[in-house]
């Protein structure tokens, strides 16, 4: 939002620059995390897995897509019409906004202008994911309504109770995290976390060493926020129908765009949040050092280690998404209910009390 | 008044999202379906944040999201779905005495906000706080918490006790019915 403030052509180029690389990105995650997912799958069980379309089965993807895009799209006839064709683009929308707070690098200086390796550094910071990613659910409930079948509705249900729950315990994990870093915005809270710890110096001071109780109910928050098995109870797409029963083709598959964008988005927030964002892995910095490399070469190594940092670690995340579906079996509905409400809330609650304290006391 | 032909980008968009609340409410009344009144207000309610981020006010603008289009509209659909209203039939006789008392109650409302946009005293004046001096002090955030925890600390507190209370309320009600 530019209000009134001067934009001058660089920042502009810079702009639109960044805007293509996160789409392009965010685009190409889907097909690839699909074709992950089926051969890390294929690998867990002993079996093959897709590996005929080109090398090591990587063009399988597309093969899928062609195949999404040319089937028929059919259209049953007891849908509500106009909102069954908007479902699927309103659960994509919020899915590809939510990325924007998201820094994937530090503020690098090209001949004298700074770029911030962000979308939009926006004074709200993460509270704009929140924000935005509470929108999404209308997609799942447009799709389920529309649907006007009653194996939808119960999908749509089961999903939106299970968003808002988690929900919940998510942005309470969050509130402690404010509270240790005091700022909402993701870049200060990267940066905050360069420092080190003053009686163990090799351990950097990220948010999964400071707060690591906060970090576990983000991290089981976000596999319910994101339908991800052992929480895929609003799709349970082979056993029990989710709310997209009555879909087919390309927008069944914009569902599924949807929730490995917002799968990208919650690896990439719990990254900056947690795992120290685009900060360098321990020992890095030492190993580029002791290569001798100085002035100009060293600051763009820099920059192009903390970018591969940070894509290091959402992809580790994404790969932990994988394997967690493969090797653990689905909640029951009450079983869902109960961790988030009485397990997970509580939890959260208690750990910012404790928070305050250790803040208070001066430990934090 | 302003020159039609010299507006900046925010007075564009502000007209822009004005103009699409507006016509989202238009809809959220006069739609036949619950459900698609329910989505249109949920369209207004997001047209009212892209006003309050265009006026800086970035954190009111997530918590309106957040809050009212996130949460509360998610539980209204909850509702409206759930006693599967298909339609609702306009067979109120135009004649009707509720129907002329219904418009006399709005006419008389609409002139009221007329009322207040001609001749309202209260001063634009922000307090001190300008664009330039939230961005100085931290942020909306910042501001916002200073603010409610010294200032306004005892007002928060009974607002959270009475919202405390409701959901108690809410329990015992729910309850003496499962029971």
């Amino acid at each position: 939002m530019a209000g009134g403030v001067d934009v001058t052509t660089f920042e502009l180029t810079a702009m639109a620059i960044k805007l293509g690389i996160v789409l392009l990105i965010l685009l190409h995650v889907a097909p690839i995390m699909v074709w992950a997912e089926r051969r890390i799958c294929s690998w867990m069980q002993n079996r093959t897995g897709p590996n005929r379309v080109g090398p090591f089965g990587l063009l399988q993807p597309l093969a899928d897509a062609a195949k999404f895009i040319f089937k028929e799209e059919y259209v049953p006839a007891h849908v509500r019409k106009g909102f069954y064709e908007l479902a699927p683009a309103v659960s994509i929308i919020p899915a590809f906004l939510t990325f924007a707070v998201i820094p994937f690098g530090p503020s690098i200086d090209i001949g004298g202008n700074l770029v911030h390796l962000q979308l939009a550094d926006l004074n709200v910071g993460f509270v704009y994911i929140l924000a935005i990613s509470s929108l999404s659910v209308y997609g799942t409930i447009m799709a389920s309504w529309a649907s006007n079948s009653k194996y939808a509705m119960f999908g749509g249900l089961r999903a939106t109770a299970q968003m808002i729950s988690y929900e919940l315990a998510l942005g309470l994990s969050l509130v402690s995290m404010i509270m240790v870093y005091g700022s909402v915005s993701l870049q200060e809270i990267t940066q905050a976390q360069g420092e080190v710890f003053a009686f163990f110096p090799s351990l950097p001071k990220w948010g999964v060493f400071l707060q690591p109780v906060a970090f576990l109910i983000f991290f089981i928050s976000i596999f319910a926020e994101t339908n991800r098995l052992p929480f895929d109870l609003p799709e349970g797409e082979a056993e029990i129908i989710g709310f997209h029963v009555e879909y087919g083709g390309m927008k069944w598959s914009s569902f599924f765009l949807a929730e490995y964008l917002h799968m990208t988005t919650a690896a990439g927030f719990l990254t900056a949040m947690f795992l120290g964002g685009w900060q360098m892995f321990p020992g890095m910095y030492t190993a580029i050092v002791a290569l001798g490399l100085e002035g100009d070469a060293l600051y763009w190594t820099m920059v192009g280690l903390r970018v591969l940092s940070f894509a290091i670690k959402v992809m580790v995340i994404l790969v932990f998404f994988i394997v967690v579906r493969f090797t653990l079996p689905r909640f029951r509905y009450d079983q869902l209910m109960h961790l988030g409400w009485k397990v997970l809330v509580p939890i959260a609650l208690v750990n910012i009390v404790v928070t305050a304290y250790m803040i208070s006391f001066g430990w934090l | 008044m302003m020159q039609p032909m010299f507006w900046t980008m925010p007075q564009i968009l502000f007209s822009v999202f004005c103009f699409l609340a507006v016509l989202f409410a238009v809809f959220t009344v006069g739609s036949r379906s619950p459900v698609a009144s329910a989505f249109s207000l949920v369209m207004v309610l997001f047209n009212v944040a892209a006003i309050f981020a265009i006026q800086e006010a970035h954190f009111a603008a997530a918590i309106q999201i957040l809050v009212y289009a996130g949460a509360i509209m998610v539980l209204f659909l909850f509702v409206v779905m759930l006693l599967n209203i298909e339609s609702v039939p306009l067979d109120f006789p135009r004649s009707s005495f509720r129907y002329v008392l219904a418009g006399l109650g709005s006419l008389s409302f609409f002139g009221v906000i007329l009322f207040v946009v001609a001749e309202g005293q209260s001063s634009l004046e922000t307090d001190g706080y300008t664009p330039e001096m939230i961005a100085n002090s931290g942020g909306n955030i910042r501001l916002i918490s200073q603010r409610m925890f010294s200032g306004y600390l005892f007002t928060f507190e009974i607002i959270a006790m009475l919202l405390l209370l409701a959901v108690v309320g809410a329990i015992v009600l729910a309850k003496r019915k499962v029971d």
